[in-house]
């Protein structure tokens, strides 16, 4: 029995559906009619089974329920398919029965029910993705009737879908003589600049409830005659672009601000004033034209690290990383992208090829200082870290130690930091962290050869415990890296093998924070006996 | 290679005694006896006699820290108040050291730190200011009242109720029936929170560990007594009531706050553990002190031609990052 014909016949054995159009192949994909009983609830569907079925395909079902009519109805998308997403299956028998049951159970929760999801479901905006706003928070509360001009940089060009897609982000907010940034850091605040146009509408410019206004004269309701005054306005000014974005802003649950973005065309605005019958005045009025519609996201702090973070206590912290080399860059970048956004980065050192392997450089930078090729990287990770440098600062502290002026200002520049991550495996570094007199948090970590174990010791005492403990761990260090003219040895160790350890110390040292144990000196050993495995040795 | 336990505590000991530091105490001595008589000059009769407590009295002292304090014990009718007399000895004691000493206000004493010596020495000294209770009293329970100056666990700064018989704390040290035990093992828990700058008073030490050998019966080796002393603060720090023996009423355990306690308790469960699991971890709990090594080691010298008695460590190992 083909596709087509099992499909018939499972269809049309199913409680409560009747098959109203026979199916038949259209090309690849297989359609019919059916009528599904739920209760007392009768629907009509056109059913769209596509070549991939019964596999998902782009984490879709590839079977399609159509009834246009169910729009306002939750779950329902803009072609009028019912969002389902059931049981997984492999065989086409047992899956078209899985799908079905799922209609039904939408039929009895949403359309008998009127069932309304408890989470927020963004409007249904019929967007292209040849360009994407990003937007973050602003320090100020947007009021219905705002409108004025935005600036907005471009970001990056990319690809996919098989289109060009330019990624954008919205940068300040103009309202009259106040302007408001948007929340990103520095890096990003610089970029190049170009304007736009905003209004804020209060509720989502919707038809149905969930799906956005198509036309321009809808959205003419949402807003002033103030605000087409000003669009008449920049409709007279020369402007350079083809097209000017207009953010229309909206609140959703949770008095949090929601943007979306239609494109204007330059030559060909909008908006036009019409006479008011029997007087000489006019009014604004928005013409029966199609919106260009493109996508937004909103990439606030919250959303942008919403899947996971480090606890607050370390995202809200002022930290310091001493030591650029494989623990130290993993250990900044793990912060990093765990929504740490105070980082300050101390290295002399010059970054080689050879580092590239196992720390977090690449190698198309070519040879660079490790502190600007890091706080690069950082950058370009999350637009929300302020990365400060310094190549000299430990030299210079070594050099100043013993002048009490001097000595002062070191400690009090250090004391600064609330969390202090030395992984310069420099003991002369560890030596004065060990006396600052208002300890930050600090954690002096370093590995032993082969990344057999992992040492973070911290104050109190750290020095001496770290240098107690490396001893007892002491390997020989006969089996080091020597490559020939190599100027110096180095360990012996994989990104894997020592990220791993790195990793593991941070989830431990993320949770003693957190839960606001005693920070303690620890260290980790692994061991390849009975599978590999670490253990946690706390002192 | 492991560690004997017992030999390396013994060693810890003999390498901490005060007697191998005696011209450095005999400094400490008189220095404490020149303060002594600078206040009984100074207050005359509104003070009986300033006597010595810390651990030289009751022979729990240790020869990194001296624990020289000198209790003032002031008259009634000296001071209004016990910040008026705090103040005052602070007073005093600043202007006639702050040429050749650091003086600082502590939890419930004022501290005279000696600039370094010709000898590269530093002696450290803590005066107690205290007042009796009532006229004439402090002859007779040798009650006094201490001023509280900074916040002190579950005691508040200003607080001025510590009330302490002070001569009665020394006896209850040398008075125990365990007494060469217990010394020993409060001189280790005092080498231990010396070396690891840990915050329990090493008053909050003696007084636990004599409820030790008082609540369990500890025998056995050194490394026996010590682990067992340890399993109990592990088990009864955050529950233990420590009743000061100079006065009942005062509860010793309340210096440290139940944070504190929590801290003290994951100390001695991830000690204990550390130090079952490889003896070598002994020597970093509880070092020996370096300035005088046992006998034996210091006849063969150490794998880098250093002789440790004359204070230097073994180079440090690489570390790699």
């Amino acid at each position: 029995m083909n596709k087509l014909e099992t499909v018939a016949e499972v269809v049309g054995t199913i409680d409560g559906v009747a098959i109203t159009s026979a199916f038949v192949e259209d090309g690849e994909v297989i359609v019919g009619s059916v009528i599904v009983k739920v209760d007392e609830a009768s629907l009509d569907f056109l059913v769209r089974i596509l070549p991939a079925y019964p596999q998902q395909f782009h984490d879709s079902e590839s079977i399609r329920f159509v009834n246009s009519d169910l729009l306002k109805y939750s779950h329902v998308n803009a072609d009028g398919s019912i969002c389902v997403h059931t049981h997984h299956s492999p065989v086409l028998k047992e899956k078209l029965l899985f799908d079905f049951a799922s209609l039904k159970e939408w039929i009895r929760k949403y359309y008998i029910n009127g069932a309304k999801d408890s989470h927020y479901e963004h409007i249904i905006v019929p967007q292209d993705d040849r360009a994407v706003f990003l937007f973050t928070t602003v320090d100020y509360n947007f009021t219905k009737g705002d409108f004025g001009s935005i600036t907005y940089s471009k970001l990056a060009i990319g690809f996919g879908k098989d289109q060009r897609i330019e990624t954008l982000i919205v940068q300040q907010f103009k309202l009259g003589k106040s302007t408001f940034d948007c929340k990103w850091s520095s890096v990003y605040k610089n970029l190049d600049k170009r304007d736009g146009l905003f209004v804020f509408i209060e509720n989502a410019p919707t038809v149905n409830g969930r799906f956005a206004i198509s036309s321009w004269a809808e959205l003419e309701p949402y807003v002033s005659q103030e605000f087409l005054k000003f669009l008449n306005f920049i409709s007279r000014s020369r402007v350079s672009e083809s097209v000017i974005p207009l953010l229309i802003g909206y609140k959703i649950p949770g008095e949090e601000v929601h943007w979306q973005c239609v494109l204007i065309p330059s030559r060909n605005f909008p908006n036009y004033a019409e006479k008011i019958p029997g007087t000489t005045n006019y009014i604004g009025r928005l013409a029966d034209e199609p919106m260009q519609w493109v996508s937004t996201r909103n990439c606030s702090y919250e959303y942008f690290f919403g899947r996971g973070s480090f606890t607050s206590e370390l995202t809200n912290s002022k930290i310091l990383v001493i030591g650029l080399g494989a623990i130290g860059s993993n250990v900044a970048t793990t912060l990093v992208r765990g929504g740490c956004r105070n980082i300050g980065l101390v290295d002399y050192d010059i970054k080689e090829p050879e580092n590239v392997c196992r720390a977090e450089y690449l190698f198309s930078t070519g040879v660079n200082s490790k502190i600007n090729e890091l706080s690069d990287h950082l950058s370009r990770i999350s637009p929300f870290v302020e990365v400060s440098l310094s190549d000299r600062f430990m030299d210079l502290a070594k050099v100043t130690l013993n002048d009490q002026a001097w000595r002062i200002t070191l400690f009090q520049k250090l004391e600064e930091y609330d969390i202090i991550f030395d992984c310069s495996t420099d003991n002369d570094v560890a030596f004065i962290l060990d006396q600052l007199d208002r300890p930050s948090k600090i954690f002096t970590i370093s590995i032993t050869n082969n990344a057999k174990e992992l040492i973070c010791a911290v104050p109190p005492k750290l020095y001496k415990w770290m240098n107690d403990i490396a001893r007892s761990l002491s390997v020989s260090d006969d089996d080091l890296y020597n490559p020939n003219g190599c100027w110096n040895p180095t360990f012996k160790a994989s990104y894997n093998d020592i990220v791993v350890l790195v990793q593991f110390a941070l989830k431990h040292i993320a949770t003693s924070i957190k839960t606001h144990s005693s920070l303690r000196s620890f260290y980790l050993a692994t061991s390849t006996e009975d599978g590999f495995n670490i253990k946690l040795k706390e002192f | 290679m492991a560690t004997n336990k017992n030999k390396h505590l013994e060693d810890v000991l003999t390498s901490h005694k005060i007697s191998k530091e005696q011209a450095l105490l005999d400094k400490h001595i008189d220095k404490r006896k020149e303060i002594s008589e600078a206040l009984q000059e100074k207050y005359g009769s509104d003070l009986y006699s300033p006597f010595n407590s810390g651990s030289y009295a009751k022979h729990t002292a240790m020869n990194k820290k001296f624990d020289i304090d000198l209790i003032a014990p002031y008259k009634r009718n000296a001071f209004e108040t016990l910040e008026k007399m705090y103040n005052s000895v602070y007073d005093f004691l600043y202007d006639k050291y702050k040429n050749e000493a650091t003086v600082k206000q502590q939890k419930v004493s004022i501290g005279l730190k000696f600039n370094t010596d010709a000898d590269g020495d530093i002696v450290k000294v803590d005066v107690v200011p205290g007042r009796e209770l009532n006229k004439d009293q402090y002859p007779d329970d040798n009650n006094l009242n201490l001023y509280v100056y900074e916040q002190f666990g579950k005691i508040d700064k200003g607080s001025d109720r510590i009330k302490s018989n002070i001569k009665a704390q020394i006896e209850n040290v040398k008075g125990h029936a365990e007494k060469d035990s217990v010394r020993q093992i409060i001189r280790l828990l005092k080498v231990w929170k010396f070396y690891n700058s840990k915050k329990p008073k090493s008053f909050f030490l003696e007084l636990i560990t004599i409820k030790a050998f008082d609540k369990k019966t500890i025998s056995g080796d050194i490394w026996d007594k010590l682990k067992a002393v340890m399993e109990f603060i592990r088990d009864e720090v955050k529950s233990v009531s420590l009743p000061d023996p100079g006065n009942s009423s005062n509860d010793i355990a309340d210096t440290l706050t139940d944070s504190d306690k929590d801290t003290l308790s994951y100390d001695m469960k991830r000690m204990i553990e550390r130090i079952e699991e490889d003896s070598d971890t002994i020597k970093s709990y509880y070092p020996i002190n370096e300035k005088f090594p046992p006998e034996d080691e210091e006849k063969s010298s150490n794998s880098y031609g250093v002789k440790t008695g004359i204070g230097l460590s073994v180079p440090p190992v690489t570390r790699f990052g």
